[in-house]
């Protein structure tokens, strides 16, 4: 089985495995009214891509990148809010594919970090204060 | 592909610039005032030990990033012990010394010195934002499984509105005094950069009004920035300014051009996706871009297609830029090599992409107004550091000084 | 400096150095499961993805009867090596359906040939679109699905020899 393997990989005609159907139509292709555009664009580079090492959908060459750019634009011309594809595929795939993390149990300790750090960095630096007299 | 050099690009890599700049501010204080001792101590060890951390993060394979170039556990394990050695060890010397450091002077909150700790604090906050942010996904992985994803949304959010803040700060320190200073008199000094700042926020959201919110305040920030940088000349004999005071000048400059840099190629870049036939032009900025060719090519290990584009500005010189799609053999390997045409005041990329059936070519085309500012700010701090330094080694020779340990 | 301040960053070096230590031990998974195991398969309808087998809807996997679903396409090299597995697991009774992502009648007409044909259906995903409803990011991947269209179970990459017995008797268990 092994040598058929090997032997496929060789014959296969594209060496890296990809379809050879070109891309979903609106994946490299811009919306035709602007807003729409960046609501979409926006939108593109806060997924991120299931295939890649760390890139968004917007960023990646890759197929299936180029299909879920592709459902997010027509969806976006369809009048859909940015926010429901989104929880559209946070439903699908969790929270790991969306870069802005959602505010829940698991993540609170993320984003109460910054008033955290200013508040503990406040309390350190209080003692170089000279007291003020009244 | 293309680096996105925005706002809202922070990196695990970056960790390490934070603490550095933070260093410079400290050392300035001990040097004048001999205060905030323990804190530059402990600044010095966290920058090394951020630097060391960064090269752990690249090249162990434990974060998922594009710009992770090797997937090495071994020297990762290698790297984590040093890691503990060093910095575990500096850090244990730290707690248990650093009661010997003599205390410094003691200032008012409203003093120089109470912006550079404010300085201090919000540089750390964002070097702990940054760190946060990066490993966060990896220890709720490790505590319930779940599988996370961090980026640029969060720390937008996160890290800033206290950039903001900073450069708010940036801009106040230099006019106020040392040790003591009288709140009323010290709002009228920043009376004017603040002045600037409003009407350059008003001036931006007219001119843009769907601008991001973030790049709307850097952009006014940076103005008001740049305005309180110069300030400390104003009313000054320019040929006895010390070195040092020119090296903040230029220092505080730069970051106000830097971030007007980022600020602009957030909201102002253009991208144009167009499928074109060879001998179309297609406009982007301020450039019109001629599809003139497509011819095959190849190097050492590779073979690439090459396209062949003109631009031209108006009615200047044409340019030709050349971007390839490239396909290595061993490993098989596609890449794309940008093309890239800068200009004073803004970049122009272009990227080749696939063929359609119909024959048309995929064109990635960018205009970024102004992405420059941001090299032009950071060379700018550059130099004001080294004139600061070089201020500081000059006034040395002169002046002997205490120990402090 | 007061003495939970200049123990701090020691402390908080050795959660750090912890956290990273975790990283480096733990296991590289780079899977991203399906979030919809339990929940009923997204409503779709697809065309024949080959001539001489019909396409796929949802509705035919709501019947009563259970069905194993393969993810596959014939430009995927592991997708011919489950090939065996699949006709394994159709030969044991279970019916298996599939979804070709991003295929050529013609070329899949080819993969057939070549590497035997277990399915009963193949529907055809030019745009990934039923991968992503259901939460699929790769193929080859397989959902046992009960027989009122509920998702059970996902296998992401391909069927090994060893693990045909346990899927179809989670595919028969299934009712």
């Amino acid at each position: 089985m092994r040598r058929l393997i090997l032997a496929l990989a060789l014959v296969a005609a594209p060496i890296w495995a990809d379809s050879d159907l070109p891309p979903a139509p609106l994946a490299d292709t811009q919306l035709p009214d602007p807003k729409q555009e960046a609501e979409a664009q926006a939108l593109m580079e806060t997924i991120r891509c299931l295939v890649c090492q760390g890139q968004s959908i917007a960023d990646s060459n890759a197929e299936l990148a180029g299909d879920m750019r592709a459902m997010v634009r027509q969806r976006i011309a369809a009048g859909e809010k940015p926010q429901a594809i989104r929880a559209w595929l946070i439903r699908r795939y969790g929270s790991w594919v969306t870069y802005d993390p959602p505010l829940d149990r698991v993540t609170w300790a993320l984003w109460a970090a910054p008033i955290l750090f200013v508040a503990a960095g406040l309390l350190v630096a209080r003692s170089s204060f000279r007291r003020r007299r009244a | 592909m293309d680096e996105r050099l925005d706002l809202r690009c922070l990196d695990p890599q970056s960790v390490l610039a934070l603490p550095a700049g933070e260093l410079n501010g400290d050392r300035m204080v001990l040097a004048t005032r001999d205060g905030l001792r323990a804190w530059t101590l402990m600044l010095a060890v966290i920058a090394f030990s951020m630097s060391m951390v960064g090269t752990f993060l690249v090249r162990s394979g434990i974060l998922t990033s594009v710009h992770a170039f090797a997937v090495d556990p071994k020297r990762g394990t290698f790297l984590l012990a040093l890691l503990f050695v060093y910095i575990g060890g500096a850090l244990a010397l730290f707690g248990a010394r650093v009661g010997k450091v003599r205390e410094g002077a003691r200032f008012d909150p409203v003093s120089r010195e109470a912006g550079l700790v404010a300085n201090n604090l919000l540089l750390s906050a964002i070097l702990g934002i940054v760190l946060v942010g990066t490993l966060y996904p990896l220890i709720i992985e490790a505590a319930t499984g779940t599988k996370l994803s961090v980026g640029p949304p969060y720390f937008d959010a996160a890290a800033g509105p206290l950039a903001l803040i900073l450069l708010a700060v940036m801009a106040a320190g230099p006019l106020l005094r040392w040790r003591r200073d009288n709140l009323v008199a010290s709002l009228k000094r920043v009376a004017p950069a603040a002045g600037l700042a409003l009407i350059a926020l008003v001036a931006v959201k007219l001119a843009a009004p769907s601008i991001h919110i973030l790049s709307l305040l850097g952009l006014a920030f940076a103005a008001g920035l740049a305005l309180a940088s110069v300030a400390p000349l104003w009313q000054r004999n320019l040929r006895r300014t010390p070195l040092f005071v020119w090296g903040m000048v230029l220092a505080h400059l730069g970051v106000a051009v830097s971030v007007a840099g980022m600020a602009c190629d957030s909201s102002f870049t253009v991208e144009k996706l167009v499928a074109a036939r060879v001998g179309e032009t297609v406009k982007v900025g301020p450039y019109s871009i001629t599809f003139d060719a497509v011819d095959p090519t190849f190097g050492a290990n590779w073979q690439a297609l090459q396209a062949t584009l003109l631009a031209r500005r108006g009615e200047g010189d044409v340019l030709r830029l050349s971007p390839q799609a490239r396909t290595y053999w061993a490993p098989p390997t596609e890449t794309s090599e940008t093309a890239i045409h800068t200009a004073l005041d803004g970049q122009l990329y272009t990227v080749l992409g696939k063929q359609a059936v119909d024959g048309r070519w995929q064109l990635r085309l960018w205009w970024k107004p102004f992405v420059t500012l941001i090299w032009a700010g950071g060379a700018l701090i550059a130099i004001g550091g080294a004139l600061a330094l070089i201020g500081r080694l000059w006034r040395a020779r002169r002046k002997p000084r205490e120990a402090w340990l | 400096m007061k003495s939970h301040t200049k123990w701090a960053p020691l402390v908080v070096f050795i959660l750090l150095g912890s956290a990273l230590t975790y990283g480096l031990a733990k296991p590289d998974t780079r899977n991203i499961q399906s979030k919809m195991i339990g929940a009923s398969v997204p409503s779709f309808t697809l065309p024949p993805a080959t001539a001489g087998l019909p396409g796929l809807a949802s509705s035919d996997l709501a019947t009563g009867q259970p069905h194993l679903l393969n993810i596959f396409a014939s430009w995927c090299i592991p997708c011919a090596a489950e090939a065996p597995q699949l006709k394994a697991i159709a030969d044991a009774g279970v019916p298996v359906v599939g979804i070709a992502v991003r295929d050529r009648p013609e070329a899949l007409a080819r993969f057939l040939a070549r590497n035997g044909n277990a399915f009963r259906a193949i529907g055809a995903d030019d745009a990934s679109q039923v991968q992503m409803a259901m939460g699929s990011s790769g193929v080859p991947e397989s959902f046992v699905i009960d027989g009122k269209g509920r998702i059970l179970n996902q296998v992401i990459g391909p069927i090994n020899p060893q693990d045909v017995a346990g899927l179809v008797a989670a595919v028969k268990a299934a009712r």
